[in-house]
C-alpha cells in the first residue's frame, strides 16, 4: 500500500509538468502571432507596429520559447501565477486568491452532498432490487447522468422564478462574511452538480452492493446472527465501496467541467467563469494559469480519492492500479 | 438466403432483449434522418428573419415559437441537429481511429516508448475535458472544424488508454506469436491480427463517447465559444435563449434543450444496451446479477 501511494505521489509532479507543457504549447506554438491575436481580441482591426511591439514586450515574446516557458512555470510555482491579466491589468496572484476558493467550495460541497445521498440511495436500491423504489432510483440516476447540467440549471432557474418567484442572488457572498447569502448563492449550482455526480455514484453503489450481497460471506454474516445493519455496512458497504471509489476519481473531470459551465450560468466568480471570460477576450496569461490550476485541482482530488481508496482496500497494490487505470 | 433471414431475426432478438435500447436507437435514427433531410422537414428557413413575428409563443404558425429576430425555433432545432450530430460523429470517428492506432502501437512496442507515451496520456487525462477544449478553442479560434479538433483532442487519450489495455492482452495470444514467428511485419501483425481482435469493445466504447462529444459541443457553444453564428447548433440556441430571454420566451431555451437531452439520453442508453449485448463478460455478470 505504501508503495502504491508513493508511486501515485511520484507520478503527480511529472503529470503536472507535462500538462503545463501541453497548455503552454497549445497557447504559444500553434499558428498565429500571439501579439496580433491578443490585439485583435480587443476589437480593433488595425494596429501599428508600436502596439504590437509593446504587447510583445509585455508578454516577453521576444525570448526563446524555452525561456518563456521556464519563466511562466517558475512564476506558477512561486505563487505569482504568471504576471497579470492583459484585460483588467489585475495581478494574477489576487485573481487566483479570489477565484480558487469559490471553485474549491463548489466542488467540496458537491462531493460531500453527493456522497451523503448516493450511498444510502444506492444501498436502498440494491436491497430493494426490482422494487418500485429501485426503479425510481435507477430512472432518476439515468436521467441525472444523461441530461446536460446547463439545461437542468436553466430549467431550474426558470422553475424557481415562475413558481416560487425567487431568483438566485447574482452577487457572490463569502461564507465567513455572510453565511446565509453564501448558502443562497451556492445552493442551486451545487444541487445541479450533485444531481449529475450523485446519479453516477448511485449507479455504481447499487451495482457494487448487488455484487457484494450475493457473496458467501454476507450469508455467513447473517447466519452467525449479526444484525442487518452490521452486515450491510461493515461487510457489504465496505466491499462495495471499492469499485465505487475506483471509478469516482474518473468522474472528477466531468464534475469540474460541469463546474466551469455552472459558474458561468450562475455568475459565481470561480476559476471556471474566469477561464471562460478569459477565453472570450483571449487573455492569454489568465487562460494559461487558470487552466493549470484546474488541472492541479483535478489531480489533487484524484490523489485524495486514491488515498481513500487504498485505505478502504488494504489489498490494493500498484499492479491492481495499472489494470484499473488502463481498463 | 440465410442472410435475409438472419438480419430480421437478429433484429427481433435485440428488440426483445433490449427494448429500451431499441427504442432509443430508433429515436436516434429519426433524429439523424431529420438532420439529413432538414430542408424537407423544417417549416421555415432557419435563418429567415421576420421581425413582425418576433418572440411569438409556440402555435400553429411556429410550432416551437420564434426568437427575437422572428426566426422559427422548430426549423432551427431541426437544422441544429445537423450541426450537433455532425460535430459529434466526426470528432468521435477521428478520435476512435487515431486513439485505437496509437494505443495499439504503444502496447505493441512497449518498453520506454510505451512508458513515455502513457505519461503524456496521463497529462491529457488530467484535464477536465471542457478545460482542454476551452484552451484549444482559445488558441485556434471558434469555428466548426476547430471545435471538432478540440473535442477530438479531449476524447483521443481516453481511446488510447482503452485500446492499449485491450492490445496488451491480445498481443500475448498465440496467434500473434504465430504471426510474428512466420515473419509478419509489425504493421501487418498490428492491423491484421491485433486490431481486429480489439475491435468490438473499441466500437462499443466509441459509441459511448458520442454522448460525450455531443454534450461537449453543446457546452462549448452554450458558453459562446463553439460553433459560430449563424449556424444553429442546440448549444448555440440555448446560449441565445438564455441571454435575457429565459423568462420572456422560455420556449427558446426549452425546445433546443429538450432535443439535446433526448439525443444524449438515447446515445447513453443505446451505448449501455450495446455494451450488454456485445460484451459477453459484462452481460454474463448482468445475468448473474438479475438471475
Amino acid at each position: 500500500m505504501q508503495k502504491y501511494l508513493a508511486l501515485r505521489l511520484l507520478l503527480f509532479a511529472p503529470t503536472l509538468v507535462i500538462a503545463s507543457i501541453i497548455i503552454f504549447g497549445v497557447m504559444r506554438v500553434l499558428p498565429g502571432d500571439v501579439a496580433l491575436v491578443v490585439l485583435s481580441g480587443s476589437g480593433e482591426v488595425t494596429h501599428d507596429i508600436e502596439q504590437i511591439e509593446s504587447v510583445r514586450e509585455e508578454l516577453g515574446l521576444d525570448a526563446p520559447l524555452v525561456i518563456q516557458y521556464g519563466k511562466w512555470f517558475g512564476s506558477m510555482l512561486s505563487g505569482g501565477f504568471g504576471g497579470r491579466s492583459l484585460e483588467t491589468r489585475e495581478e494574477l496572484r489576487s485573481l487566483v486568491a479570489r477565484q480558487f476558493p469559490v471553485t474549491l467550495q463548489l466542488t467540496f460541497y458537491t462531493i460531500l452532498i453527493s456522497v451523503g445521498i448516493s450511498l444510502p440511495l444506492g444501498i436502498l436500491a440494491a436491497v430493494q432490487q426490482d422494487h418500485w423504489l429501485d426503479y425510481l432510483v435507477r430512472v432518476l440516476s439515468i436521467a441525472g447522468q444523461a441530461l446536460p447540467s446547463f439545461f437542468i440549471a436553466l430549467v431550474s432557474i426558470l422553475g424557481l422564478v415562475k413558481i416560487l418567484h425567487w431568483s438566485p442572488p447574482i452577487i457572490y457572498s463569502d461564507l465567513w462574511e455572510d453565511p446565509w447569502a453564501h448558502i443562497q448563492v451556492m445552493l442551486l449550482p451545487t444541487l445541479v452538480l450533485v444531481w449529475g455526480y450523485s446519479a453516477f455514484l448511485i449507479r455504481m453503489t447499487r451495482s457494487g452492493m448487488l455484487e457484494v450481497l450475493r457473496q458467501d460471506y454476507i450469508r455467513t454474516a447473517y447466519n452467525k446472527g449479526l444484525g442487518w445493519h452490521v452486515v450491510l455496512f461493515r461487510h457489504g458497504l465496505r466491499n462495495a465501496l471499492i469499485p465505487v471509489l475506483s471509478v469516482a476519481g474518473l468522474q472528477i473531470g466531468a464534475l469540474l467541467s460541469g463546474a466551469v459551465i455552472l459558474e458561468s450560468i450562475f455568475g459565481l466568480p470561480g476559476l471556471g467563469r474566469g477561464i471562460v471570460q478569459a477565453v472570450t477576450v483571449r487573455d492569454y496569461p489568465v487562460i494559461q494559469s487558470l487552466a493549470m490550476l484546474l488541472v492541479f485541482l483535478m489531480l489533487s482530488v484524484n490523489l485524495a480519492v486514491d488515498m481513500i481508496y487504498s485505505l478502504v482496500d488494504p489489498r490494493i497494490s500498484y499492479n491492481d492500479d495499472a489494470m484499473r487505470a488502463s481498463g | 438466403m440465410s442472410g435475409f433471414i438472419a438480419v430480421p431475426h437478429m433484429f427481433f432478438i435485440v428488440i426483445k432483449r433490449k427494448p429500451v435500447g431499441a427504442i432509443c436507437a430508433a429515436i436516434i435514427f429519426v433524429m439523424a434522418g431529420g438532420a439529413i433531410f432538414a430542408g424537407e422537414i423544417a417549416s421555415h428557413d432557419p435563418l429567415e428573419q421576420n421581425i413582425s413575428k418576433r418572440l411569438s409563443p409556440p402555435g400553429r404558425e411556429h410550432f416551437f415559437g420564434s426568437d427575437s429576430f422572428g426566426r422559427d425555433t422548430f426549423s432551427r432545432v431541426v437544422y441544429g441537429a445537423r450541426v450537433s450530430l455532425y460535430v459529434g460523429t466526426i470528432s468521435v470517428a477521428i478520435a476512435a481511429v487515431l486513439g485505437s492506432v496509437i494505443g495499439i502501437i504503444s502496447a505493441y512496442w512497449g518498453g520506454k516508448f510505451d512508458m513515455g507515451l502513457q505519461r503524456v496520456v496521463d497529462a491529457f487525462l488530467a484535464f477536465p475535458s471542457l478545460v482542454l477544449a476551452l484552451v484549444l478553442v482559445a488558441s485556434l479560434g471558434a469555428s466548426v472544424s476547430n471545435v471538432i479538433i478540440a473535442i477530438t483532442t479531449a476524447i483521443t487519450p481516453q481511446m488510447v488508454r482503452l485500446s492499449r489495455s485491450l492490445a496488451m492482452v491480445v498481443k500475448e495470444e498465440y496467434y500473434v506469436l504465430a504471426a510474428q514467428s512466420v515473419g509478419c511485419l509489425s504493421t501487418r501483425t498490428i492491423f491484421r491480427h491485433i486490431l481486429p481482435n480489439c475491435l468490438a469493445p473499441l466500437v462499443v466504447q466509441a459509441s459511448g463517447y458520442l454522448e460525450q462529444a455531443v454534450v461537449a459541443e453543446a457546452a462549448l457553444s452554450f458558453l459562446g465559444l463553439g460553433v459560430p453564428p449563424p449556424h444553429s447548433s442546440w448549444g448555440r440556441m440555448l446560449h441565445e435563449g438564455a441571454q435575457g430571454y429565459l423568462e420572456v420566451a422560455p420556449w427558446l431555451t426549452f425546445f433546443p434543450g429538450l432535443a439535446l437531452s433526448l439525443a444524449v439520453l438515447c446515445f447513453s442508453l443505446v451505448g449501455d444496451a450495446m455494451r450488454d449485448l456485445l460484451d459477453p463478460h459484462i452481460s454474463l455478470r448482468a445475468i448473474r446479477k438479475h438471475g
